[in-house]
């Protein structure tokens, strides 16, 4: 079956997300792209509800209700003079019952849309402040890999609905860019199956052209 | 034998342990001599191999069956791509000149090098074997089973197929990557 256009887009596009984060990992070093990796996986794992998001998102609530139980009189009714006051107690727990949770259940996936940026902008800080020495070729090993986490990451969030409403004017442009953008993230459903299934017939020759370079570039002298 | 993903798992496992021990500069000009068997199988046989089939046997008066037909072929292709690989080992090698790095860099390249190396042998050879409804599976031992692999193919097998170099890279993609090798070698 020969390789469509469609399928080298997607190949393509795919390879510049790798390229220039391979890069980045090329010239910042391995360590700190290990940290960008540790980051990004548990940035990943808090945006996910089923994962560890649900349990960021309970722990932030659980903190609010403490605070406004304390805010509204709940442990000066607990320490009071002759014992804790049952009355004040329970004002202040149904004050804090009346406020609701800090985070609704709705608001909740763009919350840890939020923490995980937050995080990977941190990651990505510290990890240009990382000197410590180590393999060119590792770091752009694990900048590759990290490149293709983000994209798996960011997969979810930009599920090709169009960026602008197509017109006749713009229906040409928007074609193409739609299908790139669809292309490129289609491609990135999961690494796994990206690499075993035909998604990318193109990467392959692409590949191997990227490694001879690499190889020969690699030689000394 | 087991499942044909295994043995070739095993023919890229070999070409890796190769190319650790010999290095990449070397293994790179296998890699240029496996590139020049690619293109030569793909572009000039797989253009004109059948029209020249033909009238030999017509002449020879050779009638084979479709099946004979299949296994002359995937033995013929198989056979000069071998040929041409072996060459590039032995003898008077094709080696790249300058030093190789060393340390984890080095084994890095090594990896690399006989990786593509085992994944184009390899892959060629299985793909001869998938053009011609694997022939060599008509191969079997006095118990009834097959010498070289079991069929059908598993369904890891039938997603592997459909990245095989022959099956993905276009012809002439070959002849620019030769060019590509020769260059760099000229120029070292």
């Amino acid at each position: 079956m020969p390789p469509t256009t469609n399928e080298l887009q997607r190949a393509l596009v795919l390879l510049l997300v790798l390229g220039v984060f391979a890069y980045i990992g090329y010239r910042r070093g391995f360590w700190g792209e290990v940290l960008k990796l540790i980051v990004l996986i548990v940035g990943y794992a808090i945006s996910r509800p089923e994962l560890l998001g649900g349990w960021v998102i309970r722990s932030i609530n659980v903190g609010y209700f403490l605070i406004q139980f304390i805010r509204g009189g709940g442990l000066s009714a607990l320490f009071a003079e002759g014992g804790p006051s049952a009355e004040r107690l329970l004002s202040a727990f149904e004050a804090t019952g009346a406020r609701g949770p800090l985070i609704r259940a709705e608001q909740g996936e763009g919350l840890l849309f939020v923490l995980m940026l937050l995080l990977l902008i941190v990651a990505f800080a510290m990890a240009g402040r990382i000197k410590r020495k180590a393999s060119k070729i590792a770091g752009l090993l694990m900048g590759a890999a990290n490149g293709l986490v983000i994209a798996y990451i960011f997969r979810p969030y930009l599920s090709g609905k169009p960026l602008l409403p197509p017109t006749p004017e713009t229906a040409g442009t928007l074609d193409v860019l739609s299908t790139i953008l669809g292309a490129a993230l289609d491609v990135v459903v999961t690494p796994l199956r990206w690499l075993a299934t035909a998604a990318g017939l193109w990467m392959v020759p692409v590949v191997i052209v990227a490694v001879v370079l690499i190889l020969l570039r690699s030689l000394r002298g | 034998m087991g499942p044909i993903e295994v043995l070739w798992f095993a023919v890229v496992l070999f070409f890796i342990f190769v190319a650790l021990v010999r290095g990449y500069p070397r293994e790179l000009g296998v890699t240029t001599v496996i590139f020049a068997a690619l293109f030569l199988i793909h572009f000039f046989f797989g253009r004109y191999f059948d029209s020249l089939l033909k009238p030999l046997l017509d002449i020879l008066n050779i009638s084979p069956t479709a099946r004979g037909l299949e296994h002359f072929k995937a033995s013929f292709y198989s056979l000069v791509f071998l040929l041409i690989v072996f060459s590039g080992y032995a003898g008077q090698t094709f080696a790249f000149q300058g030093k190789e790095r060393k340390g984890t860099d080095g084994f890095v390249l090594n990896l690399l090098v006989g990786l593509l190396n085992g994944y184009l042998v390899a892959g060629s050879l299985w793909y001869f074997q998938h053009a011609f409804n694997y022939p060599i599976a008509d191969f079997k031992g006095p118990d009834g089973r097959p010498l070289f692999f079991t069929m059908p193919l598993s369904p890891l097998a039938m997603q592997l197929v459909k990245i095989l170099p022959l099956a993905v890279v276009p012809d002439i993609l070959w002849g620019a990557l030769l060019m590509l090798m020769l260059l760099a070698r000229v120029r070292r």
